[in-house]
């Protein structure tokens, strides 16, 4: 059933209209994205912070996922690890962070419970400058 | 046996309501890539997964060999 809203507007939920284009059957269940860069930073001679660098700005994503299908063998199909740099697509998602090409990378999981629905996590990985991002999306020739 | 095709697959009809071509462009690398993956996803068997790979290299850049043993 739709949810109602009344207030101040809101981002709601996982995105029920994002493509995520190689995760056809999982449902998403949830989004994370995580801001990472590193960084040098120096300090002056009594130990304190003078100067900062950051280099390789990039965003780790989190999708948990139900595997859930429209049938139980495409509720199964769905359980599937995926390549090692896999590329993954994003569009029409709210968050407009999403919503570029990532690369798939590793610790995704596949859990099974006795008393539960099998979920998971898929990991994937984008550079924020985009030159870098195509790079990380290119099969060497 | 794999009984399904990426090639048999149809293209997206087209969205223009005027001047729409009368024949549906063929697929995209895109479309084509989209179109192996949901192959894939359609067949519970290792053995046909693994055929699919076979026949449809892209498929080794999406899936895991873990899936299906190759």
């Amino acid at each position: 059933m739709p949810n109602v809203f009344r207030g101040k507007a809101q981002v709601s939920g996982t995105d029920a209209n994002g493509d995520f284009d190689i995760i056809v059957y999982p449902y998403n269940e949830s989004q994370d994205m995580t801001h990472e860069f590193e960084e040098d930073v120096i300090q002056d001679p009594t130990g304190s912070d003078m100067a900062w660098r950051s280099r390789n700005e990039k965003i780790m994503g989190d999708i948990g996922v139900f595997f859930v299908g429209d049938t139980v063998a495409h509720a199964k199909t769905g359980a599937a690890f995926f390549a090692p740099y896999a590329i993954m697509t994003v569009t029409n998602c709210a968050v407009a962070a999403w919503n570029t090409t990532w690369q798939y990378v590793s610790g995704s999981t596949i859990n099974q419970k006795n008393n539960d629905t099998a979920r998971g996590h898929l990991r994937f990985r984008r550079y924020v400058d985009a030159t870098q991002n195509i790079l990380a999306a290119t099969t060497p020739s | 046996m794999i009984m399904a095709d990426v090639e048999s697959i149809p293209a997206p009809a087209p969205t223009a309501a005027t001047d729409s071509p009368a024949v549906a462009a063929p697929l995209t690398p895109y479309e084509r890539k989209m179109a192996a993956v949901k192959l894939y996803y359609d067949t519970n068997d290792r053995q046909e997964r693994k055929a699919l790979v076979k026949k449809y290299p892209i498929l080794k850049e999406v899936f895991s060999a873990a899936n299906h043993d190759s």
